[in-house]
């Protein structure tokens, strides 16, 4: 059962240098305690989709299709009812923990604000579950943490804070944008099976966006590819790991060196990721596709769903891994 | 290597399709910025007019800046008004002297004091406060202790101490600018340059085995250059402000040589006998160029902003 | 004997944390007890997380950072008993190639400027010509268009800015170029390109690398030996194949479970049990073994005795008291 449906959204950007298209007509659904990674390199477009869905673009970005929550739009919502959602149903956490904490604040303002804010709380009720949330996101010592200023505590900790926040109104859906890139790789490693346990804890949606393929391997059930602003491949995220159907992905899984198999060459993607102001005609892919036929630079391949509910979007019909993308 | 090759046609179609236009150096993209704002534009017109008229205005009056028009002399207030007819395009001052090449003179003197302060300070200061920013430890600390020390002293007294003791003159006058001015510049280019050492084409930089002399002047001084020019465009009006202040106290240039301070400083005090041109016109002028001094320095900041490198 | 480009022995560095004039100085230890040789032809990956010292290390080899104490032996020659004079010549044959590619090139030069800048001091014999063909030959190599000659940094992605960055290290051909984190600021399809590229320089000029990352999947696939460091000791050094298959140390135990494998079924097999807490902070060290706060085999001799660094045999180096019981 879906609760988050995006239909057709596109994202424009007005720059100096002429309207960018940052997000290019991207549709998908998420289902209740699903857990979906959005993956793609710096331009692809994950981070815009859903700050339009939350109504957090920058002030020369718009934002035109449709995001349903739970059967309400969520595009061109006034304010008012916006912020009923944000924070208490769909909630977000982001890269930089240092930036998403107010330094001034102590921990505990932070969170009893959102508590008395969507939940009606009184101070002493908020403090006490805010230090409930603490201790479930595995912050030892709550009650100590909670009463420091965010530069007294370490990334990891940070971090866990952002997401106890997050969690402290029992969201539907928790929205991750590249929640563990800045954070060391043990530290990673404990903030994805605090992830994992919470999603099922909470029957929360997780939806993860990351460039990291290792990360979304650990946690993901589904799996959306973006590149330049499209979708270009959806599936479950095993089989789109084992038989990638797109190009792009395919590129992307053979130029990330596994630690399991280290004597295997790595196959990069030829060529450079495209400028937004400047795509390539036809499929934004085609200048670095080992696959491109004439085709590909004329027409746009658009997104198909399969018959096994994958949906890929390509004109290659062949097997991938035929072809070396380098000679 | 022959993968290469494929490599790089693959790559050079790449660069083809992405289009990356010409090549563009930061400065020119600052020029570009400059350009555009319109207040900045029109400030550097102004400027450049008032510089012509400063240097050129002489040339076109029968009149010099010493001479007393014995005609007027006396009634200075009904005959010497501003009028084609006796060529003094300006009025005359209470000397009967005629104001418009008095007024060319003194913008002469105001102006170049402005812009040769403003050159000392830019040239001394950077190079002090490179040299202490790059270097660090005890150098920088004794070389700004020394900066903090004669940043105490009240420089308005001591420059006034300066010109009374030993006469008024401007060389005396470029001496004490000098000395004070170019002490804010060497704060800032310090710690400007302290934030750069530690960037990492510096370490690049002595990895490649260059000297440390050429590192500063390679590397340093040019990312330096945004934000000196930036602070000697407000540097200039400092001085012409600074050099009018004591001129207006009496103790600046010395007659028949005039600035701007003097020339306002003789104007107020005769604007009871109604002869307000004798401060209106030197006022106009320093005022104007204040403000395009003012106007451009903001465009150069914004133009130059680091922020969009 | 011959073979051996560098030796370090017992390498240590500190900073000093300011209080000013009334509050007591702390000192940061950044690294320490570094001591390991580097033979011609291979290359050395130091790992570790934050704190664990490696870029000051890095720093500390090529005299960047003055170490406190310790020695660094470069060709016979102790560069840490050279001053800023002697060591000249010597960077001619030490590079390194920086994590931001923007960042490590001067705004205001052209590329060609930037790469040509090594040769104008290290081989001044060289006219303008002559350092022009050298700048294109190996722009050429590292995959720069010709034309990109006179172009500025800022135009330029962060993979091509790398290149750069990889030619001027490479310009005055060095024999050792140590890479502090060279992919990490990159796109992953970059980043392999860049890899491919630092693998294949490697073998045409015959070069030593000492390779610095964070990314174990990274390290593993470049390196012959690894060296695992947490907060600026050595925890284990061993060949990238018997660190892996057997590793001795808990924290290299912890590190390899922790390491996200992009590999579904792999990856849902694995579980991090045993590693809890967090990385403690580099002022204020735990006594004895530093990572005693986060190891299940952790007891009173961890938290009173230092574990010395044993050479356990096949040039492998272990600092734990109990990795036997491993």
């Amino acid at each position: 059962m879906s609760i988050f449906e995006v239909k057709g959204l596109s994202v424009n950007f007005t720059t100096i240098n002429g309207e960018v298209k940052a997000v290019n007509n991207v549709s998908f659904n998420i289902a209740k305690g699903e857990t979906v990674a959005i993956v793609g390199e710096s331009g692809s477009g994950k981070s815009q989709t859903v700050l339009a869905a939350l109504g957090l673009l920058a002030e020369n970005g718009h934002a035109t299709g449709s995001v349903k929550f739970e059967g309400q739009e969520l595009l061109g919502l006034e304010i008012k009812n916006l912020n009923k959602i944000r924070g208490n149903k769909i909630s977000m956490v982001f890269q930089d923990p240092m930036t998403s904490l107010n330094p001034f604040l102590r921990i505990s303002d932070q969170m009893v604000e959102v508590l008395t804010l969507h939940k009606g709380m009184n101070k002493k009720a908020a403090t006490a579950e805010a230090i409930r949330m603490l201790d479930a996101v595995r912050l030892p010592d709550a009650s100590q943490v909670i009463t420091r200023f965010p530069h007294e505590l370490s990334g990891g900790m940070r971090q866990r804070v952002m997401i106890a926040i997050a969690l402290s109104c029992e969201p539907q859906i928790l929205i991750a944008d590249e929640p563990t890139t800045a954070l060391d790789v043990t530290v990673q490693a404990q903030m994805l099976e605090l992830f994992k346990g919470l999603t099922k804890d909470f029957g929360t949606s997780l939806i993860l966006i990351t460039h990291d393929l290792g990360v979304v391997a650990g946690i993901a059930d589904r799996m959306m590819v973006m590149y330049a602003g499209k979708m270009v491949e959806k599936g479950n995220v095993d089989e789109t790991f084992y038989s990638p159907k797109n190009p792009y992905t395919f590129g992307l899984l053979h130029s990330t060196p596994h630690i399991d198999d280290p004597e295997k060459r790595l196959e990069p993607i030829d060529g450079l990721p495209p400028s937004l102001e400047n795509l390539p005609s036809g499929c934004a892919f085609h200048p670095r596709c080992a696959y491109s036929m004439e085709r590909c630079l004329i027409e746009e391949p658009k997104l198909i769903v399969e018959k096994n509910g994958r949906s890929n979007a390509c004109f290659y019909k062949g097997k991938l891994g035929d072809k070396e993308s380098s000679e | 290597m022959v993968f290469k090759s494929k490599k790089i046609a693959k790559m050079a179609d790449n660069m083809a399709a992405q289009g990356m236009g010409k090549s563009h150096s930061l400065w020119s993209d600052a020029r570009r910025r400059f350009f555009k704002n319109k207040a900045a534009v029109v400030s550097l017109i102004i400027l450049s007019l008032i510089i012509i008229f400063a240097f050129a205005a002489p040339y076109f009056t029968p009149w010099n800046n010493e001479e007393i028009d014995w005609a007027i002399l006396g009634s200075v207030a009904q005959d010497g008004k501003p009028s084609f007819t006796t060529k003094h395009y300006f009025g005359a001052d209470p000397l009967g002297r005629d104001l418009f090449a008095r007024v060319a003179q003194g913008s002469q003197i105001s102006l170049m004091v402005g812009i040769i302060g403003a050159g000392i300070a830019v040239i001394v200061g950077t190079l002090y406060g490179a040299i202490a920013g790059y270097f660090g430890g005890r150098l920088d600390n004794i070389m700004m202790r020394l900066v903090d020390i004669l940043m105490s002293i009240p420089y308005m007294f001591v420059l006034i101490l300066l010109l009374v003791v030993f006469g008024r003159s401007i060389e005396m006058l470029f001496v004490g600018l000098g000395l004070i001015s170019w002490l804010d510049m060497s704060r800032i280019v310090r710690g400007q340059t302290m934030v750069l050492r530690n960037k990492e084409f510096i370490e690049a930089a002595i990895a490649g085995g260059l000297n440390r002399f050429t590192i500063i002047t390679r590397h340093i001084i040019p990312n330096l250059l945004g934000i000196v020019i930036v602070y000697a465009s407000l540097l200039v009006p400092l001085m012409i402000l600074t050099e009018s202040f004591i001129s207006f106290l009496g103790l600046g240039v010395q007659e028949p040589n005039t600035s701007w301070g003097a020339l306002i400083s003789e104007g107020a005090g005769q604007v009871l006998y109604g002869t307000l041109w004798q401060l209106g016109f030197p006022l106009f002028f320093f005022v104007t160029a204040l403000f395009s001094f003012f106007f451009i320095g903001d465009g150069l900041r914004d133009a130059l902003d680091p922020k969009d490198r | 004997m011959s073979n051996i480009l560098l030796e370090v022995n017992d390498l240590k560095k500190t900073f000093p944390i300011s209080g000013g004039m009334f509050v007591k100085k702390q000192t940061l230890t950044a690294i320490e007890d570094i001591s390991f040789s580097l033979t011609k032809g291979e290359t050395l990956g130091i790992v570790g997380e934050s704190g664990c010292g490696k870029s000051t290390l890095g720093r500390c080899i090529l005299q960047l950072l003055e170490p406190d104490s310790g020695q660094v032996v470069w060709l016979g020659d102790d560069l840490t008993k050279l001053g800023w004079r002697k060591m000249r010549p010597h960077r001619k044959d030490l590079q390194i190639i920086f994590q931001d590619p923007l960042a490590s090139l001067n705004p205001r030069l052209t590329v060609g400027e930037i790469i040509a800048d090594p040769l104008r001091s290290l081989m001044p014999q060289l006219n303008q010509a002559q350092r022009q063909q050298k700048v294109l030959a190996m722009m050429k190599s590292v995959g720069l268009l010709p034309e990109m000659i006179s172009r500025f940094p800022h135009e330029f992605s962060g993979g091509q800015a790398q290149r750069i960055g990889i030619a001027r290290a490479l310009i005055t051909e060095p024999k050792l170029i140590i890479c502090d984190e060279p992919v990490s600021a990159l796109d992953v399809s970059v980043q392999a390109q860049i890899l491919n590229l630092l693998r294949d320089i490697k073998d045409e000029f015959g070069l030593t690398l000492i390779f610095i990352s964070h990314d174990l999947s990274v390290v593993r696939h470049v390196s012959d030996r690894i060296m695992v460091l947490y907060l600026g000791r050595i925890a284990e050094l061993a060949s990238s194949g018997d660190l892996y298959d057997e590793p001795k140390h808990p924290y290299t135990k912890a590190l390899l479970k922790a390491v996200p494998v992009p590999d579904p079924i792999k990856a849902r097999e694995r579980t991090i049990e045993g590693l809890t807490g967090e990385i403690p902070s580099p002022i204020n060290p735990p006594s004895g073994c530093t990572f005693r706060t986060r190891c299940p085999m952790a007891d009173k001799k961890c938290a009173k005795e230092r574990p010395q660094i044993d050479d356990i045999g096949r040039g492998r180096l272990i600092a734990c008291h109990h990795w036997r019981k491993g």
